[in-house]
């Protein structure tokens, strides 16, 4: 302070203002806003304001902060669902995540090029997120030229992704494509898995790298019981993780090894509350990524259908030897008194297309 | 030159930026990491230790902070928290909150840095950009288009 001398305190001393507080000192102070959305609303305060809260070193201060803050709560997650009827919003998706710093809110696509809510064959489908981000397809014409584009849907940033060129023909109809979005911390990679043909030993996998800016292709050979219906990144080790809803099992391919995959089976633990039955009438419900680590519901009936179920989650410990823990178990005695949404759940035959990430 | 108590507590002067000095117990200038270092890097025994940075309204703040900080243990946790709210509630009616934090940071008290960062943010939670602009006299440097825009791209925040 410019402030020194005799006279110094006699005079009410001139005191800073928070415009006086360096780039760390502010942060410090808007990191602790209670929500992000507040956060976002002081933008509106100065340049100087707007262009710190914008900064990534903001995002990641507040985002560290508040997961201390929050480190015994559940990890907060997102979950990515597509709306309602309508044409003009039927791809609206919802985020919803239970750390309160990070609320629920709604928002839609429509920040794409090409978007056009008159005609529905144009409108941007989510085909996987990771991070935050979203990979959506876009049919450009009615010709199968379709455009992939990563974008952070709150932010409205996006990224199109050019033209595959290393095109393998797709042999069959729908389903025999999956595509995958893994992000690592500079480079992030599209991947789209084809079916070679009924009952084949290896699949074709086509991988885009945002490092190196192409496509590349891979034959990959595996031995599995169908061709996989469903993909999630497991982003804490940079992998995806392939399933199809009738097998015990699911496959991790790594986009940055692509020339292998490596299946994980579920284990057969015996229920703590059957010893006998082991793993008998088990079934794996839902595969799903928590705080970083694999983790399946499983599903386990005794007598007839709606008599007794037991529901347990097992974690994935060690991913080389495919050992797994109990993470938790919970008899559902009369399940009719359970939410509706649950008994159709577990009712069932398909597995939720996104899974939760976290 | 240092000081010791009847009860063999060593004495450290501090020097504010305007010339005040403040006689404290060892321990609780130790509660800042800053001046720790200088301790123990034997910057004291010369006399006092200046603090350019800090003014004696100022520093006379942090020092009741220190000595309440340093004669209490973790069992107090719950009585600590309520003085503390006192504590910043009261030090608000004599010097700039920001002035507070400004010297907490250079003399490396986290507590104190926690406690006053979380009671600035308190005051801006709630309030519109007009009224966080109005407590603090920071001017509205946005055109009314530069506005709209950060608000068109920020919707979600809105709503």
């Amino acid at each position: 302070m410019n402030h020194t001398g005799k006279s110094a305190r006699l005079k009410v001393v001139p005191s800073s203002s928070i415009e006086d507080l360096d780039e760390s000192l502010l942060t410090e102070i808007l990191q602790r806003l209670p929500t992000c959305k507040f956060a976002h609303q002081c933008k509106l305060v100065s340049k100087h304001w707007l262009s710190l809260i914008s900064s990534p070193l903001f995002s990641s201060c507040f985002k560290k902060y508040h997961e201390t803050l929050h480190s015994k709560e559940p990890a907060p997650f997102t979950v990515i669902m597509f709306g309602s009827p309508s044409p003009a919003s039927w791809f609206t998706s919802i985020r919803i995540s239970e750390s309160p710093a990070i609320p629920f809110c709604i928002f839609d696509l429509n920040f794409l090029p090409f978007y056009n809510p008159e005609v529905l064959s144009s409108s941007p489908v989510v085909e996987a997120s990771c991070k935050d981000l979203i990979l959506c397809r876009q049919y450009l014409r009615d010709d199968d030229q379709r455009v992939y584009y990563v974008c952070n849907p709150l932010t409205k940033d996006w990224v199109a992704i050019p033209p595959i060129s290393c095109k393998h023909k797709e042999t069959t109809g729908k389903g025999d494509t999956i595509v995958g979005f893994v992000c690592a911390e500079k480079d992030f990679r599209v991947i789209r898995i084809h079916k070679l043909e009924l009952l084949a030993t290896s699949f074709i996998a086509e991988i885009f790298s945002s490092e190196k800016n192409e496509w590349i292709g891979q034959e990959v050979s595996y031995s599995y019981d169908y061709f996989f219906d469903s993909c999630f990144s497991w982003n804490t080790n940079g992998k995806l993780i392939l399933s199809h809803h009738q097998t015990e099992s699911v496959v991790s391919y790594s986009p940055w090894e692509p020339d292998q995959c490596h299946i994980i089976d579920t284990p057969r633990l015996p229920w703590s509350g059957h010893p006998s039955l082991l793993g008998r009438n088990t079934e794996s419900k839902a595969f799903g990524i928590c705080k970083g680590s694999l983790r399946v519901l499983q599903v386990f009936y005794v007598g007839e259908p709606d008599d007794h179920r037991f529901l347990r989650v097992l974690e994935l410990e060690d991913y080389e030897k495919g050992a797994w823990r109990l993470a938790g178990e919970v008899c559902l005695a009369s399940p009719s008194h359970h939410n509706g949404g649950l008994r159709r759940f577990l009712h069932s035959r398909l597995r939720p297309i996104f899974s939760i990430n976290s | 030159m240092s000081i010791t108590t009847e009860n063999n507590e060593k004495m450290i002067t501090l020097m504010s930026s305007d010339g005040e000095e403040f006689v404290v117990e060892e321990a609780v200038a130790a509660q800042s990491q800053t001046i720790k270092h200088l301790i123990e890097d034997g910057c004291s025994t010369e006399g006092s230790i200046p603090l350019p940075n800090v003014t004696g309204r100022v520093l006379s703040e942090v020092i009741q902070y220190c000595k309440k900080h340093s004669s209490s243990d973790d069992k107090e946790e719950k009585e600590l928290e309520a003085w503390d709210a006192e504590f910043v509630k009261a030090a608000d009616d004599h010097v700039a909150l920001t002035d507070l934090m400004m010297a907490a940071n250079f003399l490396d008290i986290k507590g104190l840095l926690d406690l006053v960062a979380q009671t600035l943010a308190n005051m801006i939670t709630g309030k519109s950009p007009e009224e966080v602009r109005r407590m603090w006299n920071i001017k509205n440097d946005f055109t009314p288009e530069e506005a709209e825009k950060v608000r068109k791209e920020n919707q979600w925040a809105f709503e």
